[in-house]
């Protein structure tokens, strides 16, 4: 199993007084690796929250996140960035590139908290992914000069250039017309599933939802099965 | 792809937020850089001018109010080729020009010879001949002459009897010399000579020391010596002292032919008690003193008529000692032309009346009755003229009538008879008393015995030189080596701590550049929040994230501070510049040079570079505290209970002990005490501010009431306490500044007429060059000089010492010590300070008790104290004084800011006890009616012109010296004011860091309709409630802090500059408000924002 959440309990406020807002409520989820995951829910129903907690960007109130049986619960801060950059790859709904740095230094720039030089094989790999979601043109070029979709893929090329066993997605497509996000939409699934990577994502895009091998619903702080309804 | 480049390609992208927070830094280090070359700067300058005004001085052997020889300088190169010596005559005078249109007083004319070149590195002065001097810049430019016109200089009239001593005329005071000048001197050329610590120019006139020699009626006499050597100063000590002669002491031998006796005398008319000591020590000493009496009467028991004891006494006579047991204590013994003429036979009783000579020749008639034991002939033995001292007025009279004594001679006294002893005899005495009575009638400050003398055989040469060099040692006829060089550079590295003082009146300018850096670089932090936020999420480490912002910061420090260190360059030159032009009139010189070691460059830089990415680390470990979690929704933090009931227990505290402590000033003390006005405000603005932090805290938790547009005001406020309560710190910590600097100024001329304010109720303060040697208040002598106005005069006698007024930057050890009657400054002046042991005695009055522990009570102005000697009450001053002793001064008041400043006051009696030799009177407090003030002032200027007469009235004076102080509390005032318009700049950051982050909240409002006008009330009147309430509190604690200024007499609270400064502040604070509040709310920017959201 590659994560595995435990009865997880998430709220916002001072836990016992009347501001106190529960978001998750002892909910429960299994991934298993190669798994291609979407969760929908209204606004407000704790999407983002949930995927903080997998991403080891937030800590749960109660419960345990397991990575491949290891309680991330319990990680340091560092321990969590550690981890974070080496198995987990995260593509948002702006794509938040840097500004300073040209597409290709945005895509290299997960490379840089291990502390080395940058190899060879790395730069390689890289090139291969920004060819493959075919922007090579625009490698030397800053974000303000791509377009939104030239941008979300650059994106999704810095998610995976660290070739992360899990990538999370929060709204990939929520910024991008229908054709652009149905575009990237492809190029995920097609990348994870070359790359064997498990997919989560977090989205209001049916479209995007329903191109998912699994679909739950965040219902009461809980996911339910939605194809089970 | 690198790190470094990461951080480069950061800095140039975002460059002008980045040369924002640059341009904090930048000010930062103008300010701290600046301060710490204005220290170096001030530092050098002092040693340019110590080093100027000794040339290649290195010590100096110095003597006050006597004359050794010169060829003392001679013998001690010959005792030590290490030593080269100069002698130089030093004295005062006064310089006329343009027909007395143009005068200069209190200047120093030096008598040079040759050996100066060697100390002046100049060959000019081997070429002073006659009337030919040389004189500095600055006295030319005063008197408006130049080389080759002729200048009138009146000397002081130097004389090797003290000049106040018994029985030396006191007709003539000044000598006048019509001089050509010869050569006008440049500062290389030593025309700053001068032997004080102090960074002022004398005003100097050299000219050949065998001329100004013969002008004092004196040869081979010198009171300096200028010595240069690598020699330690108790080695040159030694040489001193190996180089000492009886001649040096005054002494002289002569033979007496007509007693058979050796006599050593001396000059003084008087000997010191030490060189008497050591004389009636050897074999055969017979101790001699004669004095001048002015009567000798038989007493008769039964007085009948008056013209019976008339005819039975003898005017104006000397009288003279026995020594041995020849004489009882009260026997007396006639010659034989006295008994004569009083037709007194042995048995009868006698009676001497003489002068008692007081302080400033003070006449005290005197009384003392013998019997007459013996009649003696008139031989050679005891009509013997060379008995009398030499007195120059009295020795050298033809006859009776060209008697000039220093005391009233009644003329008509005088008899035929009497003029006819004097033809024949001169001043043989005509009468004998014993060596112990006339010891104890006679002696005075000056000395005991008028000579010494030996039968011719017993007298031995060489043992009285052996005597004389084993028992006078220099310091014992007051002769001092100083190692002036190392004096000269440790007053000016230990002189007023210019960096110091800098940093200290540019503390708020400081604190609000390195605020505004953490501001600015806070709200770079904030635009580039999605930044952080994805480093985070790509897995990098807070410490690696941390470390580019850093390393970024360090990028813009560095920038910064490159930047301040050019800019602080310029801020110095600003500074000497101010400070040159306020001060030339009174320091008579530019004195301040720019001086920048590339060490102080470098430790500005290092300061500066910590002090910023300080800053910048605290702004960024808060920030990312804050963003642990980028995504998830800020939670309010509560206040931990504990720190809420500490904070609430320090408000309520600061409150309370303000409002006990004024209420305890106002209602119980007697005496408006600044220290604790200070505290109380202080502890006012404390409070004030946590009870606003109060409020603010108040207004969160309220449940939300009918909601009106215009109350969201009062519902933002506490949005983020701690923006707000920044906010509000910034603008009460710099009112309050501003506020209380601007009270402190001093108003001088304010009540100047009130005795108890730094005048002491005087008119004028005067100075001379030349000593006045009598009581300005005796009717006697008024009538003489022919004063007509009434005034009264307060008369301080002087010692010479450095100047350790405000005015002088070197750190002095021995300012000049005034001595004066303390009960006429009894009511006088006000105490800043004072020792407990004093209790309620007036400070004045406690000046004449002398301590246990043999110290002299001395008061000085409280500034001197604390800043011209870095001292506190209770300590001391160590002085020697003129026998040689230690004389230790322990400063027993201060008083607040008076005419005083720059020297050191005690009492006459110690003053005379200390320094006998000192003669007259040279500082003048001068009292009389207001109205009469004109009058006074042109009366004593026309009259005392040769003395040299310096006035000024008293008010005008204490604003000369507080200049100083004004002048640092302008500089203070300027930079807090400029350190204020920083922190609305400051203001406007904060403002434009909330506006970022309500940018949506604005748009959607507008979006629902609110206008853009309630928007900019909206926003304008969050920030002007803030603003407004920050210069209130401040405002406030300052008035509070500063009452005993704003009720003083001598302050000059001037309302105006505070509330022009207040105002600016306002102004820029609403402008700022009022441009960014516009600029967000433009309707385009709020578009945006929606299509963004």
């Amino acid at each position: 199993m590659l994560l595995q959440l435990q009865n997880i309990v998430k709220g916002y406020g001072e836990p016992n007084t009347h501001s106190y807002r529960p978001v998750l409520n002892g909910l429960n989820l299994e991934v298993s690796e190669g798994d291609k995951i979407s969760i929908v829910g209204p606004s407000g129903s704790g999407k983002t929250t949930l995927l903080n907690l997998m991403g080891a960007m937030d800590t749960p109130g109660e419960g345990k996140v397991l990575f491949k049986g290891k309680d991330i619960t319990s990680y340091s801060k560092q321990e969590l960035a550690g981890f974070r950059n080496q198995h987990l790859g995260f593509i948002f709904q702006m794509h938040h590139l840097l500004p300073q740095l040209t597409l290709f230094e945005n895509v290299l720039l997960p490379l840089l908290p291990q502390g080395k030089s940058i190899s060879r094989e790395q730069k390689e790999w890289a090139e291969y992914l920004i060819e493959k979601v075919g922007i090579t043109g625009q490698r030397n070029q800053k974000p303000s000069q791509l377009s939104g979709g030239e941008c979300q893929r650059t994106a999704v090329v810095r998610a995976l250039v660290n070739k992360p066993e899990l990538l999370l997605a929060d709204e990939p497509t929520g910024a991008l017309d229908e054709e652009n996000a149905n575009a990237l939409t492809d190029l995920l699934l097609t990348l994870s599933a070359e790359e064997g990577v498990t997919l989560i994502t977090v989205t209001h895009a049916t479209a995007l939802a329903d191109c998912m091998d699994k679909k739950f619903q965040l219902k009461n702080g809980k996911l339910v099965d939605s194809l089970k309804g | 792809m690198t790190k470094f480049s990461y951080i480069i390609k950061s800095f140039f992208h975002y460059l002008k937020a980045n040369l924002l927070v640059a341009l904090g830094v930048a000010i930062s280090t103008t300010v701290l850089t600046g301060s710490l070359i204005i220290g170096d700067s001030v530092r050098y300058s002092l040693e340019q001018a110590a080093f100027y005004r000794l040339g290649e001085t290195t010590h100096l052997v110095t003597v006050r109010e006597r004359y050794f020889r010169q060829e003392m300088a001679s013998e001690m190169e010959k005792l030590n080729p290490e030593i080269k010596a100069t002698p130089v005559l030093l004295l005062e005078g006064v310089a006329v020009s343009g027909g007395g249109e143009r005068r200069a007083n209190r200047v120093q004319v030096a008598g040079v010879d040759k050996n100066f070149s060697k100390i002046a590195n100049d060959t000019l002065f081997s070429h002073l001949k006659n009337n030919e001097i040389a004189i500095s810049r600055n006295l030319a430019e005063r008197l408006q002459v130049g080389q080759g016109d002729n200048l009138l200089v009146r000397v002081k009239k130097a004389s090797l009897i003290p000049l106040n001593a018994p029985f030396v005329s006191d007709d003539e005071s000044s000598i006048s010399l019509r001089a050509t000048i010869k050569k006008i001197l440049t500062r290389e050329e030593l025309g700053r000579f001068s032997l004080k610590n102090s960074q002022s120019a004398p005003y100097n006139i050299f000219l050949s020391m065998e001329r100004l020699n013969e002008m004092m009626d004196f040869s081979g006499k010198a009171n300096n010596i200028l010595v240069s050597s690598s020699l330690e100063t108790n080695e040159i000590q030694k040489i001193v002292d190996q180089s000492l002669m009886p001649a040096d002491a005054g002494l002289a031998v002569k033979r007496i032919e007509a007693t058979g006796e050796m006599e050593i005398s001396t000059h003084r008319v008087f000997m010191e008690p030490k060189v008497a000591q050591t004389l009636k020590q050897l074999p055969g000493a017979n101790p001699v003193i004669t004095y001048f009496v002015n009567e000798i009467e038989k007493t008769q028991e039964n007085k009948s008529t008056a013209n019976l004891l008339q005819s039975h006494s003898i005017p104006y006579s000397f009288v003279s000692s026995l020594s041995g047991k020849q004489l009882a204590d009260n026997e007396i013994i006639l010659n034989q032309w006295a008994a004569d003429d009083l037709k007194t036979t042995p048995g009868d009783t006698i009676r001497l009346k003489y002068f008692e000579i007081g302080p400033l020749r003070k006449l005290i008639n005197k009384k003392a009755k013998f019997v007459l034991k013996a009649i003696v002939p008139m031989s050679s033995q005891w009509a013997d003229p060379t008995r009398m001292p030499y007195l120059p007025g009295l020795s050298n009279a033809g006859h009776c009538r060209e008697w000039e004594a220093g005391v009233p001679i009644n003329m008509d006294a005088i008899r035929e008879k009497d003029e006819a002893y004097w033809n024949q005899w001169k001043g043989a005495p005509k009468a004998y008393i014993s060596l112990t009575e006339a010891s104890k009638l006679w002696k005075n400050r000056f000395g005991i015995y008028t000579a010494v003398r030996f039968p011719v055989e017993q007298y031995d040469a060489s043992k009285f030189r052996e005597a004389f060099s084993q028992e006078i040692h220099p310091a014992d006829l007051g002769i001092l080596v100083e190692p002036v060089r190392e004096q000269g550079i440790q007053a000016a590295r230990n002189g007023t701590d210019f960096s110091g003082l800098f940093l200290g009146l540019s503390f708020f300018i400081l604190v609000a550049a390195i605020v505004l850096t953490a501001l600015l670089f806070r709200l770079n932090l904030e635009t580039r929040s999605a930044e952080v936020g994805i480093l985070d999420s790509l897995g990098f480490k807070t410490k690696q994230v941390r470390s580019f912002f850093l390393l970024e910061g360090l990028v813009i420090s560095l920038a910064g501070t490159l930047i301040g260190l050019a800019l602080s360059v310029f801020y110095t030159s600003a500074v000497f510049r101010i400070l040159n032009t306020l001060w030339f009139e009174i320091v008579r010189t530019n004195i301040l040079l720019i001086r920048i070691y590339p060490a102080t460059l470098v430790a500005g830089m290092g300061i500066s570079l910590v002090v910023s990415l300080g800053a910048i680390f605290i702004s960024l470990r808060r920030y990312q505290k804050q963003q642990t979690a980028p995504l998830q929704k800020r939670t309010k933090r509560l206040l931990k209970k504990q720190g809420y009931f500490l904070l609430n227990g320090l408000m309520y505290f600061s409150l309370g002990g303000s409002l006990i402590i004024f209420l305890f000033q106002i209602m119980v003390s007697n005496e408006l005490n600044t220290g604790l006005f200070f505290l109380s405000g202080g502890l006012l603005l404390l409070g004030l501010l946590l009870a606003f932090r109060k409020v603010l805290a108040r207004i969160g938790p309220q449940k939300p009431r009918q909601l009106k547009w215009h109350k969201l005001v009062w519902l933002n406020l506490p949005r983020n306490t701690g923006r707000s309560l920044t906010v509000v710190i910034l603008f009460a910590l710099g009112t309050f500044i501003v506020v209380s600097t601007g009270s402190n100024k001093l108003d001088l001329f304010a009540n100047a007429e009130d005795k108890s304010s730094g005048t002491g109720g005087f008119l004028y303060f005067a100075e001379t060059t030349m000593p006045v040697l009598y009581n300005l208040n005796d009717e006697g002598k008024r009538a003489e000089e022919g004063i007509s106005e009434n005034f009264t005069a307060v008369q301080f006698r002087k010692v010479e010492g450095d100047d350790a007024s405000c005015l002088n930057l070197n750190r002095i050890k021995q300012p000049a010590i005034l001595g004066v009657d303390p009960e006429t400054l009894s009511g006088r002046f006000s105490f800043a300070t004072r020792i407990a042991e004093l209790g309620d005695r007036e400070p004045w009055r406690a000046l004449d008790t002398k301590f246990d522990d043999g110290s002299v009570p001395a008061i000085a102005d409280q500034t001197v104290i604390q800043w011209g000697l870095g001292k506190n009450v209770g300590d001391e001053l160590l002085y020697q004084n003129e026998q040689g002793d230690t004389l230790r001064l322990k400063l027993i008041a201060g008083t607040t800011p008076s005419v005083f400043q720059g020297y050191i006051i005690i009492s006459n009696e110690h003053f005379l006890q200390h320094f006998p030799g000192n003669s007259g009177s040279h500082i003048f407090l001068i009292d009389g009616e207001a109205e009469k003030s004109p009058q006074i002032g042109d009366e004593l200027q026309t009259l005392f012109r040769d003395y040299g007469w310096e006035m000024e009235p008293t008010a005008r004076r204490l604003v000369e010296f507080y200049s100083v102080t004004n002048t640092y509390l302008s500089i203070f005032l300027a930079l807090g004011a400029l350190g204020m318009i920083l922190g609305t700049v400051g203001l406007a950051v904060i403002l434009a860091r909330t506006i970022l982050e309500r940018r949506r909240e604005l748009a959607i409002m507008q979006a629902i309709g609110f206008k853009t006008r309630q928007l900019f009330i909206l926003l304008f009147s969050e920030y002007l409630v803030l603003l407004l309430s920050g210069v209130l509190i401040g405002c406030v604690a300052a008035v509070i802090a500063t009452l005993p200024a704003f009720l003083s007499t001598h302050s000059d609270a001037s309302p105006e500059t505070v509330a022009l400064v207040i105002a600016l502040i306002l102004g820029n604070g609403i402008l700022w408000i009022a441009g960014l509040s516009w600029f967000s709310l433009r309707k385009k920017t709020l578009v945006n924002e929606l299509q963004e959201e």
